[in-house]
């Protein structure tokens, strides 16, 4: 499974010449040529880009976690040893920056709007767009939320193979496993997910708040 | 199963996955021109630290310059070997060989005084029977061991020295008293040959030459007396066809080491079972180490087993 050559293991399927030519990419970029850099991530940007939107959802935000991806790509490169694919390693770091992302986001928004909450003031939902747009932006957003909570092999695995269009054996190959364990991967994927999203409803819905409220009486 | 919960599931979970992925929209052009700008803006910036500080390595700048949590993400991205940075890692082997090493011999002669059955016999013995001392001349202390055999090592390169000096006395004097011997034969000879001729006036003469001919020979005499004295005191081991002394070795030898030291046999001979000997003390009490180490070593263990369980835990959550 693991690929001995680094030029084998930059991109799958080149020709030789064209692996030549990505480990001079990969030496000069770490070599600090950001025209390397560039050119060597020219294939490997879209999926940088489509990671950041599936884990945020919102142009800007996704525009922002990738440009920060793509810093910290480059910060360590020279860390990259070619043990793995090299657009997998690219996926790690997009997966884990866009976390990072998220989680420094959620707590800014809790520390800037909750005292406001607290006070009455309630943000209207600035996004355009139709009734039904907006209800299947939410539900996007939703499980989007649900799915950064799944485990990370799951959600690797999910991403990849749902979201990302790529089949069992390419999504094994880039997680350095076997297509079996891929599929098994995403069917437990999609039942934790149903469950989150289960869970999230019942304590979203009025009946869910009612209920509560009624425990938490004396 | 999943039939019934598409049914109840107003999300639609498959669909709305499938929605996810076509709503993906194109990639902007200001996220490239975005990276790209940033991009060349650090490197820049690095190149500038770089003439400042004269180490632009690329690659050590970008370690360099990676936050803690890029360094974590980097680890987390190329496996657990790269948790360490790389010139940390070649150490750590030869590091964790000191360590052991360290461990082993300090403790070892750090507690060989309290825990080898060896020195615990040794001192328990009572010294003042004369049994015990020659038991314990032979198998007395390591410190013991050590400066007697210094001592013998000093005298024997000593005695080395008398004995190579001595040797050519002897020979020296042995050819003068050669000469002197033949020169005496002569000067009788010429003496008899004079006869009665000259008997008057040798009288005179030949007793001189008596004179000379008893100083020398008694010189002589000295001479080849104090050789094989010092021959005796060197070993007497060179070949000679004088009478050789009628002392032997062992006795000499004996004498030698009640005057001061001398060489009892060749250092080297001496050295090899002297040094297997330490050893296989040393070892002895290394193993009385590390039984006596064995409990707390074993709870280190349990108590490293626990954290990395729980670090590892905390990994998978």
């Amino acid at each position: 499974m693991r690929k001995t050559g680094l030029s084998r293991v930059l991109r799958h399927g080149k020709t030789e010449g064209r692996g030549t030519l990505d480990e001079l990419l990969l030496q000069r970029a770490r070599g600090g040529d950001p025209a390397a850099f560039e050119q060597l991530m020219a294939e490997t940007e879209p999926l940088v880009w489509r990671v950041c939107w599936h884990y945020t959802g919102q142009r800007e935000d996704a525009s922002d976690c990738g440009q920060e991806t793509m810093l910290r790509i480059w910060r360590s490169l020279s860390s990259y040893r070619g043990d793995c694919a090299f657009e997998s390693w690219v996926y790690r770091l997009a997966a884990n920056c866009c976390l990072d992302f998220l989680r420094k986001r959620k707590r800014e928004k809790a520390q800037s709007i909750e005292p406001m909450r607290e006070e009455g003031f309630d943000p209207p939902d600035k996004s355009p767009g139709t009734e039904e747009t907006v209800l299947a932006r939410e539900k996007q957003t939703r499980i989007r939320e649900a799915i950064t909570h799944l485990p990370e092999d799951q959600r690797d695995a999910l991403i990849l193979t749902q979201l990302e269009g790529k089949s069992y054996e390419e999504t094994a190959r880039m997680l350095s496993t076997g297509a079996g364990t891929v599929k098994s991967r995403v069917n437990r994927a999609r039942a934790r997910l149903r469950e989150l999203l289960q869970d999230d409803r019942e304590l979203s819905s009025p009946d869910a708040v009612k209920s509560s409220e009624r425990r938490g009486r004396p | 199963m999943n039939g019934q919960m598409k049914e109840t599931d107003p999300f639609d979970l498959d669909q709305e996955l499938k929605n996810m992925a076509r709503d993906v929209p194109e990639m902007p052009e200001e996220f490239r021109a975005g990276w790209r700008q940033a991009l060349r803006a650090e490197a820049a910036a690095f190149r500038e630290d770089g003439a400042e500080q004269s180490a632009p390595a690329p690659s050590a700048m970008q370690t360099e310059n990676a936050s803690a949590d890029d360094r974590q993400e980097n680890a987390a991205a190329a496996g657990p070997e790269a948790k360490k940075s790389p010139p940390l890692r070649k150490f750590i082997p030869l590091v964790s060989a000191a360590a052991v090493l360290l461990f082993l011999i300090g403790g070892t002669l750090a507690t060989r005084g309290m825990l080898s059955p060896r020195l615990k016999a040794n001192s328990a013995v009572d010294s003042s029977s004369p049994d015990m001392q020659t038991e314990m001349a032979a198998e007395a202390p390591e410190e013991k061991m050590l400066t007697e055999e210094k001592a013998m090592r000093r005298a024997a390169t000593e005695s080395e020295a008398v004995e190579s000096e001595a040797m050519e006395a002897a020979i020296l004097e042995d050819m003068a008293m050669e000469e002197a011997v033949e020169y005496g034969y002569m000067a009788a000879e010429s003496y008899m040959a004079a006869g009665s001729d000259m008997a008057a006036e040798s009288d005179t003469a030949a007793e001189s030459n008596m004179a000379v001919e008893g100083n020398m020979t008694a010189e002589g005499n000295t001479a080849a007396e104090s050789g094989t004295n010092s021959r005796v005191a060197g070993g007497g081991s060179i070949p000679s066809e004088k009478p050789a002394p009628t002392v032997p070795p062992a006795r000499a030898a004996s004498d030698t080491q009640d005057s001061g030291g001398a060489a009892t046999g060749s250092p080297a001979s001496a050295e090899s079972p002297d040094f297997a000997a330490r050893l296989g003390y040393f070892l002895e009490d290394m193993g009385a180490f590390l039984l006596a180490a064995l409990p707390y070593l074993a709870g280190a263990g349990v108590l490293a087993l626990i954290a990395v369980l729980i670090g590892k835990r905390r990994k998978s959550k």
